[in-house]
């Protein structure tokens, strides 16, 4: 019998190579061994079946008094659109009290001189404490799928919104990984760790579009338009030379935090029946593609993620402290 | 198998301070070198720079013929260090975490399951592989740190103060076992607090102070050094006044002082540093004599390290 050898496939080699990585292996083992893993991901899961059950009965009820045709489309739509929030602010709180400590807990504990005097490369640990954290996210992601599925029962949800909403949470999810590593690199204290990371993390996700929205509510703009409109709007306040940059300027705005982004590419979706791009075209005047806002955001926080990753290995590489005789 | 330590013009500096100043000296293979100084005297920023934890300032040092600051890679795999904080995880056992760290030091897993067994028969540990490392006695844990750092068979051994919370018979067999390391070729670099340590293990010693090596070489070699003062207890009867004026008046008498008093303040004695010969030392007990004062005790002080470490700090080894 003829036995035939293929390579390992690119996704096995990847999981092989985390494997191997001793640093990634102990992260993952301190993981799933604290109790408040457990506790954490209980709660989790309570909150969000809690919350969609909430949706589920008030949106059934008001439909009750005003039967709607489409009811089970909106019932998906909105169940949807809950758990999906409800994974980013998981994510939120999550990322910070995990990653953030990733290597500060090292200098504390005293375990980061022995480890860093071993031949074990910097860049080597700092991949396989980012991808422990993103693998924690990724068990709280996966963990909430069941609920997530109800809303392609109901129907109402695209398979590109799915898709797009799932790539954003994991890009999401590995930039505050690598953020709070390196912000646990940088400030060598947990407590400072994670509180900046929590910052960081509450200000993209919320605060920002939280601006975003207060600017529009206190300028002459009429808010029940759609983001078109609310685009044109804007834009019609700067001379006709510069409404192509200022477009684009509001567009990689728009694309810079999760919330924004999402909503923007679902009304691009809406819009152009694409989740890949849109063809502005503004009074004719000028027109050219625009990559959907998903697709910018990933570009943007991808690129991010990859300096936070260097910066955390020259962190690690040069860390200096404590020195006493 | 061995490998030597040379350091050449080193200086490190943290925070705009000098921590270690234009320091040379080289450990030959196989030797047991202890390193003392006071507080602050710069040994842990020596040993961190040994191990690439630190980068020079200025000059370098060759570990094995490697450059901490060219191939720090290098000096890793062939150095083990034991730092003076004992860190441990506390999810992890005995055998987990050797098997954490001989992973990182990149030793295969089948290859490393021999090595951890045969560490923990070395180290006393077989019996609690399987317990938490976070709940050993602060003994155990030290030892548990000695078998982390020649998981990976180094040929330098640089090691803070590795017998500190060892019980008193764990302190002679790891003493024993650091000796044996020497004998074995390894070269240890040994920094304690406890100079009988250094005393019973190392074959060389360099005393740092203020960044800078103030003394250097075997502990015979430093005896040798400051024999030429000899340090006298003398006990005297008689006017403890007087003695102390004569003894100071004297010329071979570099340093008087007075220790106690008996009640009736007919007993003094006194410790002086004295640099002539027996025959002067003879007609000072004459001249003692002849004023009325009796030497009632003599006594000379053997140079052992704690004596060369107290006169190398007080800046008076080569006088």
């Amino acid at each position: 019998m003829k036995h035939n050898k293929t390579a390992p496939s690119a996704r096995k080699k990847t999981f092989t190579w985390l494997w191997k990585n001793p640093v990634f292996r102990k992260e993952i083992r301190a993981f799933m061994r604290q109790s408040r893993t457990r506790r954490v991901l209980l709660a989790y899961l309570s909150a969000v079946s809690a919350v969609l059950l909430l949706v589920y009965f008030s949106i059934i009820s008001s439909n009750a008094a005003a039967p709607d045709p489409n009811i089970r489309r909106v019932l998906g739509k909105m169940i949807f659109l809950s758990a999906t929030s409800l994974q980013l602010v998981a994510i939120i709180f999550i990322a910070p009290s995990y990653s953030a400590n990733l290597i500060s807990a090292e200098i504390e504990t005293d375990t980061f001189d022995l480890l860093r005097a071993t031949p074990f490369p910097a860049g080597s640990m700092v991949k396989g404490k980012i991808a422990a954290s993103f693998i924690f996210m990724l068990l709280f992601l996966v963990t909430g799928l069941p609920l997530h599925s109800v809303a392609y029962i109901l129907g109402g949800v695209e398979i590109a919104a799915l898709l797009g909403s799932i790539a954003m949470l994991l890009t999401t999810a590995i930039f505050l990984s690598a953020y709070g590593v390196w912000s646990s690199a940088k400030l060598s204290q947990t407590a400072a760790s994670v509180g900046t990371t929590f910052i960081t993390a509450s200000s993209l996700t919320i605060g920002v579009p939280a601006l975003m929205f207060l600017f529009m509510r206190l300028s002459p703009l009429h808010l029940d338009q759609d983001f078109f409109g609310l685009l044109d709007s804007i834009t019609a306040f700067f001379p006709a030379a510069f409404q192509p940059l200022a477009s684009l300027f509001i567009w990689l705005a728009v694309s810079s935090t999760p919330v924004t982004a999402a909503y923007a590419s679902m009304a691009v979706f809406q819009k152009a029946n694409s989740a890949i791009w849109y063809n502005f075209n503004n009074n004719a005047s000028f027109q050219f593609p625009f990559l959907s806002p998903w697709i910018i955001f990933m570009a943007m926080y991808g690129v991010i993620t990859w300096f936070l990753y260097r910066a955390a290995v020259k962190q690690v590489a040069q860390k200096d402290y404590d020195i006493q005789d | 198998m061995t490998a030597r330590i040379e350091i050449t013009n080193l200086s490190i500096k943290l925070q705009g301070c000098t921590m270690i100043d234009d320091l040379s000296f080289a450990v030959e293979p196989g030797d047991v070198f202890g390193l003392l100084g006071p507080s602050g005297a710069g040994k842990t920023c020596l040993m961190r720079a040994l191990v690439t934890l630190l980068k020079p300032a200025g000059g370098d040092i060759l570990v094995g013929g490697y450059s901490v600051k060219s191939s720090p890679e290098m000096v890793r795999e062939i150095t083990g260090y034991i730092p003076g904080k004992f860190g441990v995880y506390s999810h992890m056992s005995v055998w987990e975490y050797l098997d954490f760290f001989g992973a990182c030091s990149g030793i295969a897993k089948n290859e490393s399951r021999i090595l951890i067994n045969d560490l923990l028969e070395l180290v006393e540990l077989q019996p609690r592989k399987d317990q938490p490392a976070v709940e050993l006695s602060s003994g155990m844990k030290q030892r548990l740190s000695i078998a982390r750092a020649l998981l990976h068979d180094p040929k330098v051994l640089v090691l803070e103060n590795p017998l500190a919370d060892l019980d008193p018979l764990a302190r002679v067999e790891f003493r024993h076992l650091i000796f044996e390391l020497g004998q074995l070729g390894k070269t240890v670099i040994y920094s304690s607090n406890h100079l009988s340590d250094v005393n019973a293990v190392c074959s060389r010693v360099g005393i740092l102070d203020k960044g800078k090596l103030i003394a250097y070489g075997s502990i015979q070699a430093l005896g040798e050094q400051i024999k030429g003062s000899r340090i006298l207890e003398i006990t005297v009867m008689g006017d403890g006044e007087k003695t102390a004026s004569m003894l100071s008046d004297n010329p071979f008498i570099s340093n008087t002082t007075r220790l106690a008093q008996n009640r009736s303040n007919t007993q003094t004695n006194f410790q002086i540093e004295y640099n002539g010969d027996d025959e002067n030392l003879a007609v000072l007990f004459a001249d003692l004599a002849q004023a009325g004062i009796k030497v009632l005790n003599f006594n000379e002080i053997s140079t052992g390290l704690e004596k060369i470490f107290r006169r190398a700090v007080k800046g008076n080894l080569h006088q």
